[in-house]
């Protein structure tokens, strides 16, 4: 007799409704994406903030203009994919810049970990509620673009162009100057600006 | 009034002989320190900056330096993110100053500064606002009026109703015919001088005309910083540093700030339901109509402000670029700054004589018609 059968059984179901458990945390309404955004845009923001007490003014001398692409966001009609995907190509470029491991000794290691959950959460967040709209809405997002071309604007994909190069420039810039205790204030400042930027676009989400 | 600028702490060592000077320059840009224009060669160490610092995504380093004669007697540097490191402004006022074939709402910022208003937040949320409605609120920015033109609700709904609850029960007279009724646990519903319900709850009432009216859209006025809470699907967490996009849709009555936020009320209440029936009013509300939000425990958290640094925290002030002074007497005790935010430590030479006396942390009246926050 095999006592495996039985054992399988009898870890199934509790596996099933874990499974189903975590499935209903990940698992978001999209209609609301720009609230869960706007809230972990701010926790990250705030982190950011209390991650450091002040700016050490002895690394204002090495301060960079990083030219964040404000413009990406100013169009007269951004379109919500486009918001939605500036915003996910942001996260994914800053989780890149702070899941580097080689300023444990700059920041206390619990609100690194906790900047990096809540971009991984942003991550999560926006992925769904893309692949969701590509499904649902494919065909419509082609007459948008299409009518977007026309009439003259930027294609959509150049703001995510325009991100990936500010972060280059950011990721550059902690490479030239050894990720430096100073380096790394520096773009923990900057990258808290560029938080604070996507965080009032956030409304703009609303739009139907 | 808002203010934002520096003020030492430590006034011991102010006398007519010491004359400041008030600089700041961007974190972001390699420039010089600016100097500003009215705050040079003056007589007190606080500077108003409210209408030169407006970019609210740019990082200020101020910089205050104290001369007497040619000599530098004490700088002070700091930094500021003004989302963050400020506090949370006041909720602005609402006043329907109209009602015709629209209502027109006056809404009143208080604690705002004119060019911020101008710049950015107030100009952005507007128009946010404007384009939200389908052109149904229309901003007139210069009188600070926004109209809202909904289609014309009944009165009944638009009536002296103060508290909404969508899980309250239906109240229905009992005349104990089921045992399973659960008046036991009903309070009977408050009459409000419009002789409707107010069902002991406090909320915000949003006109009809917001037909999507749902949990996010009613935001409350901008608090800044917040504990991290655990996300919570449909609570509202719209913190903006500056007026929310639905403030102007929302009737103030009753408005509070946060402190008129949904409780959960029906624990509280006194059951005492078992009165006639005779007085009761069942009043009925278009949901749609209303604004509604639920508070969660951790939704305080979210609001609060939480204040960047204590006073005992300090920033070691070192000035490296210090050109105008070459005798910067290094000693003596650290100052303060009498508001939240990221503290400056400011050095004074030890014999100099103090002729005022200390202030305190909290609200300063510097005596000039400032008050320092």
């Amino acid at each position: 007799m095999s006592a495996e059968p039985d054992v399988i059984r009898k870890c199934t179901w509790p596996v099933c409704l874990v499974g189903l458990f975590v499935t209903g945390i990940l698992s978001l309404d999209c209609s609301l994406l720009d609230v869960h955004l706007r809230r972990v845009t701010w926790q990250n923001l705030s982190l950011l903030s209390r991650m450091s007490k002040s700016f050490p003014i002895e690394c204002l001398r090495e301060s960079k203009a990083f030219e964040l692409p404000q413009e990406i966001l100013s169009h007269t009609q951004p379109l919500t994919r486009d918001i939605k995907e500036a915003f996910y190509e942001m996260s994914r470029q800053a989780f890149h810049i702070f899941i580097q491991d080689t300023f444990r000794s700059t920041w206390e290691e619990k609100h690194l970990r906790q900047v990096q959950i809540g971009l991984d959460q942003q991550l999560q967040y926006l992925e769904q509620c893309l692949e969701e709209e590509e499904e649902e809405n494919e065909d419509m997002r082609e007459m948008a673009e299409d009518e977007w071309t026309q009439s003259g604007a930027p294609v959509p994909q150049l703001s995510n162009l325009e991100l990936r190069r500010y972060f280059n420039r950011i990721d550059r810039f902690l490479k030239d100057k050894k990720y430096s205790h100073c380096a790394w204030e520096i773009v923990r400042v900057e990258i808290r600006r560029c938080f604070y930027f996507f965080h009032k676009f956030t409304a703009l989400l609303r739009r139907k | 009034m808002w203010k934002w600028g520096l003020q030492l702490m430590d006034s011991r060592h102010i006398n007519a002989e010491v004359f400041f000077y008030h600089f700041f320059a961007f974190q972001s840009k390699q420039e010089d320190m600016k100097i500003v224009g009215d705050c040079t060669n003056i007589t007190r160490s606080f500077c108003d900056l409210t209408d030169v610092w407006v970019n609210m995504t740019e990082m200020y380093i101020p910089k205050v330096v104290g001369f007497r004669g040619n000599a530098a007697l004490v700088s002070c540097m700091g930094s500021f993110f003004l989302a963050m490191d400020t506090l949370p402004l006041d909720p602005p006022e609402f006043e329907i100053i109209g009602f015709t074939d629209h209502v027109s709402v006056n809404v009143k910022f208080q604690s705002v500064a004119p060019k911020i208003l101008n710049e950015e937040e107030l100009q952005f949320y507007l128009a946010l606002i404007e384009e939200q409605s389908g052109g149904i609120v229309k901003k007139n920015f210069y009188k600070l009026s926004v109209c809202v033109f909904p289609e014309l609700p009944s009165l009944e709904k638009v009536a002296t109703v103060e508290v909404i609850h969508i899980n309250r029960k239906k109240k229905v007279w009992n005349y104990n015919y089921d045992d399973e009724s659960d008046s036991d646990n009903e309070t009977a519903p408050r009459i409000s001088a419009g002789g409707y319900t107010t069902h002991g709850l406090t909320g915000r009432l949003c006109p009809a005309s917001v037909s999507s009216a749902t949990l996010e859209d009613c935001s409350d006025p901008a608090t800044e910083e917040c504990d991290l809470p655990e996300p919570k699907a449909g609570a509202e967490a719209l913190m903006a540093p500056g007026p929310s996009p639905w403030q102007s849709e929302c009737t103030s009555r009753g408005y509070q700030g946060r402190g008129n936020l949904l409780q959960d009320h029906f624990s509280e209440e006194d059951s005492s339901s078992t009165e006639g029936s005779g007085d009761r009013i069942v009043f009925n509300v278009d949901l749609n109509s209303v604004c509604v939000r639920a508070l969660e425990d951790n939704d305080d958290s979210e609001v609060t402000p939480v204040l960047p640094s204590r006073p005992e925290e300090t920033v070691v002030l070192e000035d490296p670029d210090e050109t105008e002074s070459d005798l910067l007497v290094a000693s003596g005790e650290g100052t303060q700054l009498p508001f939240p935010g990221p503290s400056a430590e400011c050095p004074w030479p030890e014999d100099t004589p103090s002729d005022k006396s200390d202030t305190s942390e909290s609200d300063v009246d510097m005596g000039d018609g400032y008050v320092t926050r």
